[in-house]
């Protein structure tokens, strides 16, 4: 019984404070109070004060990660609502997606080289766009070190949800469609989840189904280039082979 | 190729919308409900940060740099291009 205290606390620990974390978003819609961000550094500052074990608090929370398998198979609810215009649209999809992922091997990689990084850190940056079952899969493939590509990935997740919108707006896209899918090819489901947040404002579903549309095509797109792009960059930069 | 359950139940689920094996009203309140919540199911993903944090550590500049500017260039990449090659059909969605 005394087992089940800590998987109760870190569970509703998590909920509540997720929730109070949204309406703070809500209150304030500044990119800082970021309900994920927030839940998140509140949590690690809240295990570390009270000296809490990461191992004891994943008991209870990690109970919620469970829960991401059903929400990402609902993405399709969105999809299918949205499936005209994205049938209409399907060039542009194709293309935007397929240049963002390249973009993204290539841009990972090559500033983590130009920063100084080693071979093995280049390669675990590589593929920190898609989301993290698949990145993982691909850091393992191509010689990078899965845990700091799931890390990785987390971040590159958090940043798109917390300043994608704002980025998008200030570049001048206007298009929610478009929007929505760079979100989601940049920052999978962690951007989707900020997608559905904005969406919830002008009652409609364009922008999660545009940014399901981007983790997932992005996903197969990185899949398929990412080893022969880290081949061709490291022909280029030696220390990454 | 690596294709992940979720994903995959995601298009399956998708294809049963399509074809009418499911009826859209039925699941419409449950899918809402779920992606309304889907932020919450990667807190403790997130929270899982501090047990990396010597890993991200080790190289902080590179990792920190590759992120944060590799990120931007794919939002930039990715929107600019499907809204500059929608043209005037993007109007319609504001």
């Amino acid at each position: 019984m005394s087992e089940l205290i800590p998987v109760a606390l870190g569970l509703a620990g998590t909920v509540a404070l997720w929730l109070v974390a949204k309406r703070v978003y809500r209150a304030t819609r500044h990119p800082l109070t970021n309900p994920v961000f927030l839940s998140v550094v509140t949590l690690i500052l809240l295990l570390a004060g009270l000296h809490i074990d990461y191992q004891e608090y994943r008991k209870g929370g990690g109970l919620l990660t469970v829960m991401l398998q059903p929400a990402v198979v609902a993405c399709a609810v969105p999809l299918f609502r949205q499936r005209r215009l994205i049938r209409r649209a399907l060039q542009p999809v194709a293309v935007g997606v397929v240049l963002g992922s390249i973009t993204g091997i290539l841009s990972a990689a090559g500033i983590g080289l130009l920063f100084g990084g080693s071979g093995e850190i280049a390669r675990s940056l590589a593929p920190k766009s898609v989301t993290t079952p698949i990145a993982i899969e691909l850091s393992r493939e191509i010689g990078g070190i899965p845990d700091l590509t799931a890390a990785i990935v987390i971040c590159t997740g958090v940043l798109g949800a917390m300043i994608g919108p704002e980025f998008l707006r200030g570049l001048g896209v206007k298009s929610r469609f478009a929007a929505g899918l760079a979100v989601g090819t940049a920052a999978h489901g962690i951007g989707i989840a900020r997608l559905e947040e904005e969406d919830r404002r002008f009652n409609t579903d364009l922008g999660t189904a545009a940014g399901v549309i981007g983790m997932t095509l992005n996903g197969v797109v990185t899949a398929i280039l990412l080893p022969i792009l880290v081949r061709i960059l490291a022909f280029f930069a030696a220390r990454l082979g | 190729m690596p294709v992940p359950g979720s994903v995959l139940g995601m298009v399956l689920f998708f294809c049963a919308l399509l074809f009418g094996w499911v009826k859209l009203e039925r699941v419409e309140r449950t899918s809402g409900f779920l992606i309304g919540y889907l932020g919450l199911f990667f807190v403790p993903s997130g929270v899982g940060l501090l047990a990396h944090l010597d890993k991200l550590q080790q190289a902080w500049w590179p990792i920190l740099g590759g992120t944060v500017l590799s990120t931007l260039l794919v939002l930039s990449a990715t929107g600019l291009v499907t809204q500059g090659l929608r043209g005037n059909a993007g109007n319609d969605d504001e």
